[in-house]
């Protein structure tokens, strides 16, 4: 009698234990359905490096307007401050309103772009150049580089043209007629050039007021001087995550010049556009990560005759221009 | 006695037709059925690194680890997979790691190249090297399902805690979705 | 079908070498010279499971599943039954992990029927078919011996208590509700809800979290008096079963020959699953059964009407269990500012380049398929109900002990509980023992 009334207690325990823990159990199971707010123990966090250089920033955005370019990529101002955006294939030519004034059509993906002082437009293709006239009718159109080539940038002046091409690892010499001269930056020891480490395809050429070369070796974070032979002129180097350096394999990814010989340089990663003095010295922030999207890819930068700051966002299809804050900072 | 043969008769022609449902929805699934084999993956290019995968595999150490395109790779000496930001130098202590496991081996290959590798024994697939890789650099670094580990629950756990639904069922002949000339494996095969 | 099939292969393949050719530019990049002779290592990628495995997983399932049908029809013995259980626990529980499962099947086959994405793998669809095909042959003899979860439990049944025939009739319901509700989850691509909650799988996994393996270990608790409560309250796939059971045509008998109704084999089943005899004649007067069974079949349409729309009633809710439609949700609260926090999912969605009226149209067109599921839902709840309200209300005559066919799990214990046929017995005496007691309570 004793043993069943001690069975029966038992198993009403089990019974009521049991239910118990399925209770509980079901009520986790409806409220784990909601949605928990992230908490990411593994976070990769560079805000600290994204707000550091406040400091520095001493430009303003002054106008933007907004672009019909869903594969906005070149970007490119001319000396009477026309803005020339290429989407996809397509060209089209803004003024500083963002009235568009003309348009035409490439014969490959527009990757790169400068014009001259004679209002030509050279468009790096992926593999060739696209030449077009003032009225937008082509004139030429260069051989093409084969398939390794992978153009990233050109740089056009008085008497030559410069084109970075990212997959060869190389900068291409032309005349204006397109003949193509030389190549610069292969690694070579003897002349102390080191060669261009370019991981990813940003790879940035320009050329300074005394018409000399400049190439962005983006994976070395150095840029390189070059006279128009190919050998070595002078180059400055800044590797490091904090503002006043470069970082990641490829950066930075775009830049431009001031007329002082200053570089206007836009970075991936940690979305800025900063300003280095010719030797490499940081003296001024133009954009902070916070002013761009998050996802967005590295911005396009040219400079007009005003020394605004043209930028491309392809990712708001916005072009914005920036300049420099008025009085004392 | 006809009573009962009825009833038999009327027995045997509903389990008749029981048998013919079942055939039928059998059927029309063998209609759309594949013969081979579904397993999960995840597609690289939607994934965004929130660490759910090292979080919610049902094993205790997730079958998501980091891979490695070793033909996308820069060989950077500043590698911000492998380097924390703001890293004081550029070498193996592991105040300058990035992986919370010290999963990635950085070797020094020639002037300026190192070679970075992953331990997948150390790597828990939190994805923060791939997160590092995206951002800074070429994206050499990215998470995939080891099949190996995989349990091929038929409801990936992962997959449904993914918040950019990067997870889904691919052939078995096919089973990781590569990024580089790696990528190429998968495209030979078939 | 043919064609389908390989229009989904063809534009797999496609997909593969757009992604190959065209990838982006940053993926073809060139590698750079090395000069010391440097080689890049191979990206290791190990292969899953090969496929012929899983090909023996049917062939094992079918095998089991014959043995187990053997065992239980034939031979007649609860021990052969238990050792082919373990050695199923074993192969479909620890060995392969509790996944491949005929229970989840039912889902990846609704899937595959809805969504066009899906090409269910054969193996799969044998899981599902195998056993139903089985049971309409031989009765449940899959979940004596074959079932990992069943027997997970069955080999902790300790000491049965027989529940209350109401109580019983009760939770029968809810393996109905949970098939519909799978069943509706995996029509509307909202996920495996089956999967979600086994109890068991954490177990044979060797991990799983806090709250799963809590669920199992109170399921086994309960397991030990409340016998096989996952399968008998909860399986969705046992519905299924239960269903070809009771048309089947053959099935396990209590006795061998013919029973003598000694009452020995009534508390042997822990599943509550022995028809027992019942008095010949009716308590009550013939004309009032007939008028609540019409009654009830009037009623029958009224009640699936009623709890389908009841059903459709809840495709808001349920709906939103739905990935798509929840993103929507959010994406709208953030967009209208009354949702101030941004989640990794909308985050996501808005790297995506996926433009939100495309999803809104996405989480519209899965509303409208949980309104459409919800109608079939609720009605189908109704005509459970319904048809349980009948069975109950009309009386059938029993003569003897026998397993009840739906419910009957042909475990196998009752076998030896049967003294008819065995040696140095006298069933006479036990004829007269069993109408004494009968008589004198």
């Amino acid at each position: 009698m004793r043993q069943t009334k001690n069975d029966k207690f038992l198993t009403v325990t089990i019974i009521v234990l049991s239910l118990a823990g399925l209770t509980y159990f079901g009520v986790s199971a409806i409220q784990s359905d909601h949605r928990i707010q992230r908490d990411n123990p593994f976070e990769y966090n560079i805000d600290n490096f994204a707000q550091s250089g406040a400091s520095y920033l001493s430009y303003e955005q002054v106008h933007d307007f907004p672009l019909q370019a869903d594969q906005a990529h070149a970007l490119g101002v001319d000396d009477w401050d026309r803005i020339y955006v290429s989407d996809g294939n397509k060209i089209d030519m803004y003024d500083e309103q963002g009235r568009l004034l003309q348009s035409a059509t490439a014969a490959g993906f527009i990757r790169a772009l400068d014009v001259d002082v004679n209002k030509n437009i050279y468009l790096a293709l992926e593999s060739a150049v696209d030449v077009l006239d003032s009225t937008f009718t082509r004139q030429a159109m260069w051989p093409d580089l084969g398939s390794l080539a992978f153009l990233t940038s050109i740089a056009v002046g008085d008497t030559d043209v410069y084109v970075a091409d990212a997959g060869q690892q190389v900068v291409w010499r032309y005349d204006k007629a397109g003949h193509l001269l030389n190549k610069i930056g292969e690694k070579d020891d003897s002349q102390d050039v080191p060669g261009f480490l370019i991981p990813s395809p940003y790879f940035d050429v320009l050329i300074d007021s005394d018409g000399y070369l400049w190439a962005v070796n983006t994976g070395r974070h150095q840029f390189e001087n070059y006279l128009p032979d190919g050998s070595l002129r002078s180059s400055w180097q800044k590797s490091s995550m904090s503002i006043d350096g470069f970082s990641g394999c490829c950066n930075p990814a775009h830049a431009a010049m001031l007329p002082d010989g200053a570089f206007v340089t836009s970075e991936k990663g940690l979305l800025r556009i900063k300003i280095h003095n010719a030797i490499g010295e940081l003296q001024a922030v133009v954009a902070m990560p916070d002013q761009f999207d998050n996802d967005a890819d590295a911005v396009e930068v040219a400079v007009n005759s005003k020394e605004q700051i043209i930028v491309l966002d392809a990712k708001r299809q916005q072009v914005r221009i920036f300049q420099k804050k008025e009085g004392p900072t | 006695m006809a009573e009962k043969t009825r009833r038999e008769f009327l027995k045997s022609g509903a389990n008749t037709a029981a048998a013919l449902a079942v055939g039928g929805v059998a059927g029309l699934a063998i209609g759309i059925a594949d013969r081979g084999k579904l397993v999960w993956q995840l597609d690289p290019e939607l994934c965004i690194q929130c660490e759910k995968c090292a979080t919610n595999c049902v094993l205790p150490e997730s079958a998501v680890k980091c891979v490695h395109s070793y033909s996308m790779c820069g060989y950077c000496d500043l590698c911000s997979g492998y380097l924390e930001p703001g890293a004081k130098s550029r070498d193996t202590g592991a105040e300058n790691q990035l992986c919370p496991t010290g999963a990635i081996q950085r070797t020094f290959i020639e002037d300026p190249y190192f070679e970075y590798q992953i331990d997948k024994e150390l790597c828990i697939g939190c994805g923060k090297c791939v997160k590092g890789c995206g951002a800074f650099g070429n994206g050499s670094l990215y998470l995939q399902v080891q099949h190996d580990r995989c349990l091929n629950c038929n409801e990936c756990a992962i997959a449904r805690a993914c918040p950019a639904q990067a997870y889904k069922r691919v052939p078995a002949e096919t089973p990781y979705i590569l990024r580089g000339e790696e990528a190429g494996r998968y495209a030979a095969s078939i | 079908m043919l064609m389908s099939r390989f229009f989904i292969h063809n534009v797999f393949i496609l997909f593969i070498l757009a992604h190959v050719v065209f990838a982006d530019p940053v993926q073809r990049f060139p590698k750079p010279d090395f000069e010391s002779g440097y080689e890049r290592p191979i990206l290791q990628t190990p292969d899953p499971r090969a496929l012929t495995l899983e090909y023996l997983d049917v062939f094992v399932l079918v095998a089991a599943l014959s043995l187990a049908s053997y065992f239980a029809l034939r031979k007649r013995s609860r021990r052969h039954i238990f050792v082919l259980m373990v050695f199923s626990l074993i192969y479909f529980g620890f060995w392969r992990k509790g996944c491949i499962c005929s229970i989840g099947s039912v889902q990846n086959v609704v899937y595959a029927l809805f969504s066009h994405a899906y090409a269910i793998p054969l193996t799969v669809v044998a899981f599902f078919a195998v056993p139903l095909i089985f049971t309409l042959f031989f009765g449940r003899t899959f979940c004596a011996a074959v079932c990992p979860l069943g027997a997970a439990q069955d080999v902790v049944v300790l000491k049965p208590i027989a529940l209350p025939g109401w109580l019983n009739q009760m939770l029968g319901i809810i393996p109905y509700l949970y098939l519909a509700l799978s069943v509706l989850f995996a029509a509307t691509g909202a996920g495996f809800l089956i999967c979600r909650y086994d109890p068991f799988v954490g177990f044979f996994r060797f991990g799983a979290s806090f709250n799963l393996i809590l669920f199992g270990a109170f399921m086994l608790l309960l397991g030990t008096v409340v016998a096989r409560p996952y399968c008998r309250f909860l399986c969705p796939y046992g519905v299924l079963l239960n269903w070809m059971s009771r048309l089947s045509r053959k099935h396990l008998s209590i006795t061998p020959s013919d029973c003598i109704n000694c009452r020995l084999c009534e508390a042997s089943c822990p599943f509550d699953a022995i028809n027992k005899p019942v008095e010949a004649e009716l308590h009550e007067k013939r004309e009032k059964s007939i008028r609540r069974l019409s009654f009830y079949l009037v009623l029958t349409p009224v009640i699936i009407l009623a709890s389908g729309w009841g059903g459709s009633l809840l495709h808001i809710p349920l709906s939103r269990s739905h990935f798509s439609v929840r993103l929507a949700k959010e994406i709208k609260l953030q967009d209208e500012g009354k949702l101030r926090l941004a989640t990794d999912e909308t985050d996501a969605f808005r790297a995506s380049g996926k433009s939100t009226s495309e999803l809104y149209a996405e989480a519209r067109d899965i509303q409208r398929r949980f309104k459409v599921g919800g109608w079939i839902f609720g009605g189908f709840l109704g005509l459970v109900f319904s048809l349980k309200l009948i069975s109950l209300s009309v009386f059938r005559k029993q003569e003897i002990y026998e397993a009840d066919r739906g419910d009957c799990y042909s475990c196998g214990r009752c076998f030896s509980y049967c003294p008819v046929g065995k040696e140095g017995v006298d069933l006479e005496k036990l004829k007269e023992k069993a109408e004494d007691k009968a008589k004198f309570g």
